[in-house]
C-alpha cells in the first residue's frame, strides 16, 4: 500500500520544502459505491484514483478499474471458505491476498493476470500458525505475519514475487510476550516504507520493527492499551519517522480509551494522545497522500481525520469501516467495511 | 592508434557569443603570471560576525594546470579571496540558513567586465539581473543566504550564459552551500564539475578541452579514502556545458537533493530513498549523495559519458604521443571528470571464495566482421558447458548474460582481440577486484589486471538482487565500446522462465561505424526489426544506454504522435519502492550508464513505435512495433 509522497518536480519540491502551502480542510467527499456483495471486506488496497482491489470473507476478491463506478468479482478457486482479510495489489493486474485462520486456512495467494488464475504461495501447515496481514516494498519484496508460536515471532518473507515465502529465523528476532499476535482486522497490522522499512504492530501494544529489510529486528513498547480484545490494530508511516497506531477494544467500538499514538522517530518511542483523540475504536489508519500531516483513521462506527500527525483529531461524518486505502500520490481512496460496503474518498 | 575523438556536446544552443581563443602559458611572449591553486573545498572564505558573513573576493588571471603540475598550463581567469591566492574552484563559500551574506567582488582585470551570477537569495523563481563589475572596480553585494541547500556562484566576461563562456572563462566559479540552522554537520565533500573549452563561430566546441572536478582532470583528481562502514556524503555542482551521468562502481548511493543555481530540492531523510548508481547531471544542475560502502578496495566515481573520460589532446596544442603499451589502464587511458575512492578495513563479506560452488560461463571477446584496424568490429560469445552464443559472426549485438538472483557465477572472459582488454559488470554489486578497472580496480597491492590477447580472467560475484545491468569493456573505452564490446547483464529470479518475448532488452549504443554515428543502435541495429506485442499481455521493456557520448537521448513508446503510459518498476537495476512505481507517460530520458525498467502493456492493436532521440527531439533511430490481437 502507497503510504508516501516523493517529490519529483523540482517546484513540487520547494513548495515542500518551503513554507506549505495551505490546505484545503475540504476533504474528504465520501461516495458510497456498489460492491454488489454482501462479505465483509476487511482488505482494501488501491492503485491510483482507477485502479483498487479489495477482499472479505467467503473468498471474495473484487476489482475496480473506472474508480469504482463498477467492481468486478473474481473468484478464487476452493477458497470459498477463506477470509481474505489482507489483499496487496501491485498493479491493475498483480495482487496478494491473505487468508486467515488456524492451520491451512492461512494462505497468500497471488495473481499475475487480474484474477483470471491463482497461485497458491503460501499453505500453512503449523496449526499454531496464524496469518494477519502482510506488505510488500516491492512487488518482490514483502512480509506476512502470523501470531506468535510458543513465544517466537512467525515472519514470512519473499524477494521474489512469493515464489518462495521463507520463515525469517527467530534468532533474529526478539522474544513474543505469552499469545503475542496481531488483530486481522483490517490488514494494516504491518505498515513498510521505502525500500527497507517495516513495522509490525501487536496486540501487546509492541511495535517490532526493523530497517533493514527485514534482516534485523527490534521491538518497542507503545502506551496503547491491552487485553483479550484490544492493542494495536493498525500501523501506517507517512516516512520514515512519522508514524500512527490506532486500536482500542473491539468490544467496546464506541470507546476511546488509550488508543492512539504517534512517533517521530520511526517507531522507537510512541506518544500516547490524551486530547482530542479519536472519537472510538478504530480499525486502520492511513496517511492521505500528497498533504503534509493529514491522515484519516476508520472503525466500525465512525472515522476520525488529524491535520497535525496525529496529535489532534476531529471525527467525520462516516459510515462504519473496518479498513482504507489510498492510491499511490493519490488523493482518492476506498475504506470498506461489513456487508460488502464500500465508500469511495476524494480527499 | 589515432587518440579517440572527443565530441563534446554543449548542452544548450542560445546565441553565438564573442569566443576568444585560448592563451597558453608556454608560449614564452606573455608575462609569468601566478599559478592557480585547487581548491579542494575543504576551507570556507569569508568572516562571520554575528549573523553577517562578509567575503571578499576578487577576479584575476593566472595559470592553471588542470593536469599534473608539471604538464602545460593554460591561462584562465580565477577567483580569489582578496588579497589571496587563485582558486579552482572559486573560494566555498558555506553558511546557516538566515545568514546575511556581504560580498566584496573587486574585478582586477584591466579591460573587460566582470559579470557576477549566483550571489543572491534562494531559492529564486528566475535568476536575478546579474551584478556587472567594471575594470579596476569592486561592487559590494548583500543578500540573506536563503533556503538550505547546494548552489554555486559563477562570473564571465560578457553576457553569456553558463555553458557558453569564453574558454577563458569558464573557470570563474565556486560553491555556495547554506546549511540548515541547527543541522548536523556531517563530513562531506564538495566537488564541482568544470569545462574549459575552445568553442568555434559555429559553437563546435574543440577536440581540445578538459574537464575537471574541483579544476583537476583524472588521473590528477583528488583521491578520497574512506573506512568501511562510513557514511560518504558528496555534493556535485555542474558548472560547465556538458551533460555528466555520474556513475558509482559497485554500490548504489542515494540521492539525497537535486538542484540548480536557483532552488534546491532537498528530499528528507525520512522519505522514500531513491537509490541508484547513476545520476544525470545537467549543465548548472546539482546533486548531493549518500553511499555507505561495505566492500573494500578501491572504486570510481566518474561520468559514464566515455568521451568526456577519455584521454584529451595536449592542452597546449602540441600532438599527441604516439600510442603506446598501455601498463595501467586507469592511469594512462582515462581522464576527466573521474574521482577514485580507496575503501579500507576488514571486509566480513568475502563473497568470492574458492570453495563456493559456481555457475561457469566463459564470455569470449571476439573480433567480428566488417572492422579494420581504425573502426574495428568487436563483440562477444558466450559458452557455457561447451554450448556457445552465438556460434559464429557476427557478433553483434552481444549475447544478453542471464543471470540468477543469488546464484555464485565465475566468468572468465577469454581475450581473442588483438589488444588488452577488461570488463566491468556495471551496477553488479561485487568485490573490488572483479570490478573491472584494470590498474585500479582491488588494491593498490593487487590492482585488477588488464587481460592480455590470448589471456583469460576469472570475474566471481553474485549477483544480489534481480535487475537490468550491462557489462562493457573498462578499456580505452570510446574504441572499444563502439567496437561493440558492451551486451545487457540480466539478473533474474529464474532463469528457466526467462521470456525474452516479453522481457525485453532495448540495447542503445553507437554504431560501430563513424558515418553511422548521426544514429544509433538499438540491439545492434540501426533499423532494428519490428517488435510485434499483443494487446492485453504484459511487457517488461529493459532500456539500456550504453552509447559512448549521447548522455541525453529520450526513448518514446507512441502511436501516431502521442505518448502511451507505462509503469516505473526499476532504476539502474533497483526495484523501485511501491510509492515511486507508478504509472506515467511513456517517456524517458536516460544518461549513459542508466538502466530503466518499464511495464507495457498495450490495449489496442496497431502500429505503434519506439523513437529514440536526441534531446532536442532528432530522430535517431526507430523501432516499429506492432501490436496484435
Amino acid at each position: 500500500m502507497n503510504r508516501s509522497v516523493w517529490p519529483e518536480v523540482l517546484p513540487l519540491a520547494i513548495a515542500m520544502s518551503g513554507v506549505l502551502v495551505a490546505l484545503t480542510v475540504a476533504g474528504p467527499q465520501w461516495q458510497p459505491q456498489t460492491s454488489g456483495v454482501a462479505s465483509r471486506l476487511r482488505g482494501v488496497s488501491a492503485i491510483s484514483n482507477l485502479v483498487a482491489w479489495a477482499s472479505g470473507a467467503n473468498g471474495t476478491v473484487l476489482r475496480t478499474l473506472n474508480g469504482g463506478r463498477t467492481w468486478d468479482v473474481l473468484h478464487v478457486p476452493d477458497a470459498e471458505q477463506l477470509d481474505f482479510r489482507d489483499i496487496d495489489a501491485m498493479s491493475e493486474r498483480d495482487a496478494y491476498v491473505l487468508s486467515i485462520g488456524p492451520g491451512e486456512a492461512s494462505r497468500i495467494y497471488k495473481t499475475t493476470d487480474a484474477g483470471a488464475h491463482w497461485t497458491l504461495q503460501l499453505k500453512n501447515t503449523d496449526p499454531g500458525v496464524f496469518l494477519d496481514a502482510m506488505a510488500f516494498w516491492t512487488p518482490a519484496r514483502g512480509i506476512a505475519f502470523s501470531d506468535s508460536v510458543d513465544r517466537q515471532f512467525v515472519i514470512f518473507s519473499t524477494a521474489d514475487g512469493g515464489g518462495t515465502w521463507s520463515r525469517i529465523p527467530s534468532s533474529t528476532l526478539p522474544e513474543a510476550l505469552p499469545s503475542e499476535g496481531a488483530y486481522a482486522a483490517s490488514g494494516t497490522n504491518v505498515a513498510m516504507f521505502g525500500a527497507e522499512d517495516v513495522w509490525i504492530g501487536t496486540s501487546a501494544a509492541r511495535v517490532l520493527r526493523s530497517s533493514n529489510g527485514g534482516k534485523t529486528w527490534s521491538v518497542h513498547p507503545t502506551p496503547l492499551a491491552t487485553g483479550s480484545s484490544a492493542g494495536i490494530f493498525s500501523i501506517a508511516f507517512r516516512d520514515a519517522r512519522h508514524g500512527i497506531i490506532v486500536g482500542g477494544d473491539y468490544r467496546k467500538e464506541q470507546e476511546s480509551i488509550d488508543n492512539v499514538a504517534t512517533t517521530a522517530d520511526g517507531g522507537v518511542t510512541w506518544t500516547l494522545v490524551r486530547q482530542r483523540g479519536l472519537s472510538g475504536f478504530r480499525s486502520a489508519v492511513a496517511p492521505v497522500p500528497n498533504t503534509a500531516r493529514t491522515w484519516i483513521a476508520v472503525g466500525p462506527v465512525g472515522a476520525d481525520r488529524s491535520d497535525d500527525d496525529g496529535r489532534t483529531w476531529t471525527a467525520l461524518q462516516s459510515d462504519g469501516f473496518d479498513t482504507v486505502s489510498f492510491g499511490r500520490r493519490s488523493q482518492v481512496g476506498w475504506a470498506t467495511g461489513a456487508r460488502g460496503r464500500i465508500a469511495r474518498l476524494d480527499w | 592508434m589515432d587518440s579517440a575523438p572527443v565530441r563534446l556536446i554543449l548542452a544548450s544552443s542560445v546565441a553565438a557569443l564573442t569566443l576568444a581563443g585560448p592563451t597558453f602559458a608556454a608560449d614564452g611572449h606573455a608575462p609569468a603570471l601566478e599559478t592557480i591553486r585547487i581548491n579542494d573545498n575543504r576551507g570556507e572564505a569569508g568572516s562571520l560576525q554575528g549573523t553577517t558573513l562578509t567575503v571578499r573576493l576578487e577576479t584575476r588571471e593566472g595559470e592553471w594546470h588542470p593536469d599534473s603540475d608539471r604538464d602545460p598550463g593554460i591561462n584562465v581567469l580565477a577567483f580569489a579571496v582578496e588579497g589571496g591566492p587563485l582558486q579552482i574552484p572559486g573560494p566555498l563559500i558555506r553558511v546557516i540558513e538566515g545568514t546575511e551574506v556581504q560580498a566584496f567582488v573587486r574585478n582586477r582585470l584591466e579591460k573587460e567586465p566582470l559579470i557576477v551570477h549566483g550571489m543572491y537569495t534562494r531559492p529564486a523563481a528566475t535568476a536575478p539581473e546579474p551584478v556587472v563589475i567594471e575594470p579596476g572596480q569592486v561592487r559590494e553585494i548583500r543578500f540573506r543566504a536563503g533556503a538550505p541547500g547546494t548552489y554555486y556562484y559563477w562570473g564571465a566576461t560578457s553576457h553569456a550564459t553558463l555553458p557558453l563562456r569564453a574558454a577563458r572563462d569558464t573557470q570563474l566559479y565556486g560553491g555556495f552551500l547554506v546549511e540548515p540552522r541547527g543541522g548536523a554537520a556531517q563530513s562531506e565533500r564538495v566537488f564541482l564539475i568544470g569545462v574549459w573549452a575552445t568553442v568555434s563561430d559555429t559553437l563546435v566546441p574543440s577536440d581540445v578541452n578538459r574537464m575537471v572536478m574541483n579544476g583537476k582532470s583524472w588521473p590528477h583528481t583528488e583521491r578520497l579514502s574512506y573506512q568501511l562502514g562510513d557514511a560518504v556524503h558528496l555534493r556535485i555542482i555542474n558548472v560547465g556545458g556538458a551533460v555528466h551521468p555520474m556513475h558509482l562502481h559497485g554500490f548504489y548511493f542515494k540521492v539525497d537533493s537535486r538542484g540548480d543555481e536557483r532552488a534546491d530540492a532537498i528530499f528528507p531523510a525520512s522519505s522514500s530513498p531513491r537509490l541508484v548508481n547513476t545520476e544525470r547531471l545537467a549543465p548548472g544542475r546539482t546533486f548531493s549523495l549518500t553511499w555507505t560502502p561495505t566492500r573494500a578496495g578501491n572504486w570510481l566515481f566518474h561520468c559514464h559519458d566515455m568521451s568526456h573520460i577519455a584521454p584529451a589532446l595536449p592542452i597546449d596544442g602540441s600532438k599527441p604521443a604516439e600510442h603506446q603499451h598501455v601498463t595501467n589502464h586507469a592511469l594512462e587511458m582515462m581522464a576527466g571528470p573521474v574521482v577514485g575512492i580507496s575503501v579500507v578495513g576488514k571486509d566480513a563479506s568475502a563473497s568470492a571464495s574458492n570453495d563456493t560452488k559456481r555457475r561457469n560461463l566463459r564470455l569470449i571477446a571476439k573480433v567480428d566482421t566488417g572492422g579494420d584496424s581504425k573502426e574495428p568490429a568487436y563483440g562477444f560469445a558466450l559458452d557455457e558447458a561447451g554450448k556457445t552464443t552465438p556460434a559464429a559472426p557476427p557478433y553483434l549485438p552481444s549475447p544478453p548474460i542471464i543471470l540468477k538472483r543469488g546464484e555464485p557465477v565465475s566468468i572468465s572472459v577469454v581475450n581473442e582481440l588483438p589488444e588488452a582488454t577488461a570488463i566491468h559488470w556495471h551496477g553488479i554489486e561485487l568485490d573490488s577486484y572483479y570490478d573491472g578497472v584494470a590498474g585500479f580496480s582491488g588494491t593498490t597491492a593487487r590492482p585488477s589486471p588488464a587481460i592480455a590477447p590470448g589471456q583469460s580472467f576469472e570475474a566471481r560475484f553474485t549477483p544480489p538482487r534481480s535487475g537490468t545491468f550491462i557489462y562493457h569493456t573498462h578499456v580505452d573505452e570510446m574504441r572499444q565500446q563502439q567496437a561493440g564490446l558492451n551486451g545487457a547483464l540480466i539478473v533474474v529470479d529464474d532463469p528457466a522462465t526467462y521470456d525474452p518475448t516479453h522481457d525485453i532488452v532495448l540495447l542503445v549504443s553507437v554504431p560501430r561505424k563513424e558515418v553511422e554515428t548521426d544514429k544509433v543502435y538499438i540491439n545492434g541495429s540501426t533499423t532494428p526489426a519490428a517488435l510485434e506485442l499483443k494487446v492485453g499481455e504484459r511487457y517488461r521493456l529493459r532500456f539500456i544506454n550504453i552509447h559512448i557520448f549521447r548522455p541525453s537521448m529520450r526513448m518514446r513508446l507512441l502511436n501516431g504522435d502521442t505518448l502511451l503510459t507505462w509503469r516505473g518498476i526499476a532504476k539502474d537495476g533497483m526495484d523501485l519502492p511501491l510509492d515511486q512505481s507508478v504509472v506515467g507517460p511513456s517517456e524517458i530520458q536516460m544518461g549513459n550508464g542508466e538502466t530503466y525498467d518499464f511495464e507495457f502493456s498495450p490495449t489496442a492493436p496497431g502500429d505503434m513505435r519506439l523513437d529514440v532521440t536526441n534531446a532536442v527531439g532528432d530522430l535517431l533511430t526507430r523501432m516499429p512495433i506492432r501490436v496484435l490481437r
